[in-house]
């Protein structure tokens, strides 16, 4: 992930409006891909983003130098994504609000793109089927390499509780795309079975 | 069967011993249970490291200061409204009790004259009337005494502080780490 050098840092703690734009340009993809992948929904996410921003330029001068900026405006995040989960828990969501997604290196074609798309409505699947906390922890290990002290310091938990959260939804998880698997094969099974009359 | 051991292992980060890995690998030999669990979560993680990070559409940065100056914006204009709304009742009460006090004095100039004097001869004899029962109070008591009070205010203050500041830091939104 991108970091602010220390000296911009300094400058939005005392309020420079040009340094503060920097820090957005900067962390706006990581903040973004955190909300998105919380939220599954584009729109959503930009809210959420804009509103983590809103309330970084809010508290920037709580922010302690001594903690990785990354992991103190992640935490924010975080912690408004799981509010708003908290608050929506009726609302359906579009499964075809889908973000940018940056192309590989190697030209895309169409099936690249197909593939990628279809990856993409997985993993959203698959993220949705686990509780906000558990969610906001496997997308810090495995989008962000944070650490289990790292997420913990953000989620505001123990160590031992990461650990076990990141267990259970690795299960969760595996269990879900088992579940995904067998639906798909007996959809499929149907679509080819000729029909009883 | 048990799985449970196995399936921790499996979807545990922690390296495993050459016993436990031995234990596991006859494990998964003999349970599909476990096997299937072991082939889902592989297929879980790839397609997580396969998945680029989501960006934000362009224009996000001026969508962020636009959003920005609307804040500014409220926050401005709510405390020029808080502003003129404490100034308006400061106002208005003023004008409330002087309007009370001109309506007497049209009313009936003398009593109200009358009565104005009273209360102020009034309050200068309870401050002749205190000033004679406590200064002769106050030489009998030691110096000590004074400095425990002093001390005893000061401890009260301290503490209302820091019952405030206590309050304040429990009751604010514990989500801005």
């Amino acid at each position: 992930m991108n970091t602010m050098e220390p000296e911009v840092l300094d400058q939005v703690q005392k309020g420079n409006h040009e340094a503060f734009t920097q820090l957005v340009e900067t962390y706006q993809r990581p903040v973004f891909n955190l909300c998105y992948r919380m939220l599954g929904d584009a729109n959503e996410a930009e809210d959420a983003s804009q509103e983590t921003f809103l309330r970084v330029y809010k508290n920037i001068k709580n922010y302690d130098h001594k903690r990785p900026f990354s992991t103190w405006l992640l935490s924010i995040a975080a912690h408004h994504c799981i509010d708003q989960l908290r608050k929506r828990r009726m609302v359906v969501i579009s499964m075809d609000a889908l973000p940018y997604i940056d192309p590989p290196d190697n030209s895309p074609g169409p099936e690249t793109s197909f593939h990628m798309l279809e990856d993409q409505r997985r993993v959203e699947n698959l993220l949705k089927s686990l509780n906000p906390h558990d969610r906001a922890a496997v997308i810090m290990y495995y989008w962000y390499d944070f650490s289990y002290e790292e997420i913990a310091q953000s989620l505001s938990i123990t160590v031992s509780a990461v650990k076990s959260r990141l267990h259970r939804a690795r299960l969760t998880l595996a269990e879900t795309l088992q579940k995904q698997a067998a639906n798909n094969m007996s959809t499929e099974r149907k679509i080819h079975e000729s029909p009883a009359f | 069967m048990n799985h449970q051991p196995f399936r921790d292992w499996l979807l545990s980060e922690e390296k495993l011993s050459a016993d436990q890995t031995l234990a596991l690998q006859e494990h998964l030999q003999s349970c599909e249970f476990c096997r299937q669990t072991e082939i889902s979560w592989l297929e879980v993680e790839s397609t997580f490291h396969k998945i680029p990070q989501a960006q934000p559409p362009p224009g996000f940065t001026n969508r962020w200061q636009a959003h920005l100056s609307e804040y500014l914006e409220h926050k401005r204009k709510r405390r020029s409204w808080i502003i003129i709304g404490l100034n308006a009742a400061i106002v208005i009460v003023l004008l409330g009790l002087l309007t009370s006090q001109i309506w007497s004095l049209i009313q009936a100039p003398g009593p109200f004259i009358v009565s104005w004097f009273t209360r102020l001869f009034t309050m200068v004899t309870i401050y002749y009337t205190l000033e004679d029962l406590l200064l002769p109070f106050s030489w009998s008591i030691p110096f000590l005494a004074y400095v425990g009070l002093f001390f005893l205010v000061g401890i009260i203050s301290f503490i209302s502080v820091l019952w405030l500041a206590t309050y304040r830091k429990l009751s604010f939104a514990r989500r801005i780490l």
